[in-house]
């Protein structure tokens, strides 16, 4: 039978959500970061999405965050002009970075050990956890503000999007750069998936899949509107984008087919992030949705209902949310 | 048509007076001593003497907040305020203190939530005759 998708909608922010990341597979299973305009990054348990706490310190717009895969570490990145790190199992600020202007993004080594961050004073810096007090290593070579700096090929290099419109590889221990993509209009968004070396860039409409290693163009998929976010699910049978008119849209990556969309966000969606049996939305409306990848199977608060069971219901616990669109 | 899928409860949202990092968590339990800090790693002997301390310190100031309770409070506060209140309550996590007849500028505010991180410090006086 089919069943139309129910996302599950966390509130509890106040400002637009612009970046969501979620941590590894932990024994207390996995978690979800959001970060806020309101400057109030919050952590949730990524199946349920239920609020755990709220990481209270940064004074301004909050534009990055990020977990470790044990998710016993955070950091975020904000317009106060520093980048933090918590402690993700207190909600205690462990460290506080200062920068010279609104850092971006912010992306934890696998170790946990160091932390690269990127803003608009367009150096990206790599901080050693373990000697706070150190100075960072600085990379200089954006002519732009960067928007979003990740480790990839083993934590050995370094890839930076910024609004030059340049996504940059570079090697970490030389802090060269080894290689530059231009493009016609600023990245959006960019997404690495190390298992299979995907790099997943979105730009105007299209999506666009790379080789992270070779910087090589796989393939390009364009969206029906500008694209905020595109996120290739783990497995990589399937990416979703979120855009500018208010819609999700989840794209078969073997053939490009659009497979869904969903209308549910009442504002632009800024982030979108799959994580195995759901994928995370975070929009201008201040809202994060849970979205399931197989519709109608039994998974953290979604129930599957055989038609059996539909027909008898009275006292079963029943939501019902306002019918949404398939569009 | 489709049916909609069914969901048990909607995702809990923030409890709005608290961070929350519930310390009763399993996780929290579990990874508390272990979770990384900036200072340097102390042994087993000077955790426990420190943890000892913090304890002490935490239920003396939780009893001088008992103390304090329908008594005036003199606080100072941030941009040259003074104020003075008859202190209520706190909240868990020490954000907000409730308070009755707050004295302002703009008269005498019958009921009134204090937000702690606008307070630089107050000051009260315990009655000597309970000491």
């Amino acid at each position: 039978m089919a069943m139309r998708q129910t996302p599950l909608t966390c509130s509890g922010h106040t400002r637009p959500v612009v970046d969501l990341a979620f941590s590894g597979i932990t024994p207390y299973g996995y978690f979800l970061i959001s970060a806020c305009k309101d400057g109030k990054p919050m952590l949730r348990q990524g199946d349920t999405g239920d609020w755990i706490g709220t990481f209270l310190g940064h004074k301004g717009a909050v534009w990055g965050a990020t977990l470790n895969k044990e998710a016993t570490k955070a950091a975020t990145a904000a317009a106060d002009f520093t980048a933090k790190v918590w402690d993700a199992v207190t909600g205690d600020e462990i460290l506080s970075l200062a920068h010279k202007h609104i850092v971006k993004s912010v992306n934890f080594t696998q170790d946990s050990n160091y932390l690269l961050t990127g803003g608009h004073d367009k150096v990206l810096r790599i901080y050693d956890l373990g000697k706070p007090e150190a100075e960072p290593q600085e990379i200089s070579g954006h002519t732009s503000a960067i928007k979003k700096a990740l480790w990839c090929n083993n934590d050995k290099q370094i890839l930076s999007a910024a609004d030059d419109k340049t996504v940059c590889l570079w090697d970490r221990s030389s802090m060269e750069v080894v290689k530059t993509l231009p493009f016609d209009t600023s990245v959006s968004s960019m997404e690495y998936i190390p298992d299979g070396e995907v790099l997943v860039i979105s730009y105007g409409k299209t999506v666009a899949f790379y080789n992270a290693l070779s910087l090589e163009l796989i393939k390009t998929v364009d969206a029906p509107a500008s694209v905020y976010s595109a996120s290739l699910h783990p497995e990589k049978d399937f990416f979703v984008v979120g855009g500018d008119d208010f819609k999700l849209y989840k794209y078969d990556y073997n053939t490009k087919e659009e497979l869904e969309s969903y209308k549910g966000h009442f504002g632009p969606v800024h982030c979108v992030r799959p994580d195995g049996e759901l994928y995370a939305s975070g929009s201008e409306d201040g809202t994060l949705r849970l979205w399931q990848t197989a519709v109608g199977k039994t998974y953290g608060l979604w129930k599957c209902v055989l038609p059996e069971e539909l027909v008898s219901e009275n006292s079963d616990a029943l939501y019902s949310t306002v019918p949404e669109m398939k569009a | 048509m489709k049916t909609l899928v069914r969901v048990l409860r909607l995702p809990r949202g923030p409890d709005g007076s608290s961070r929350g990092f519930d310390p009763s968590s399993a996780r929290y339990q579990a990874l508390c001593p272990s979770t990384i800090s900036a200072s340097d790693p102390v042994d087993c002997v000077d955790l426990k003497s420190e943890q000892r301390a913090r304890s002490v310190l935490r239920e003396r100031y939780l009893r001088s907040l008992i103390s304090m309770v329908k008594r005036d409070v003199k606080f100072t506060m941030y941009e040259k305020v003074k104020v003075d209140a008859v202190f209520q309550a706190s909240d868990i996590d020490i954000l907000n203190f409730q308070v009755a007849d707050l004295e302002t500028p703009l008269g005498v505010q019958k009921e009134a939530l204090i937000r702690c991180p606008d307070v630089i410090s107050y000051s009260f006086e315990i009655d000597s005759s309970k000491m």
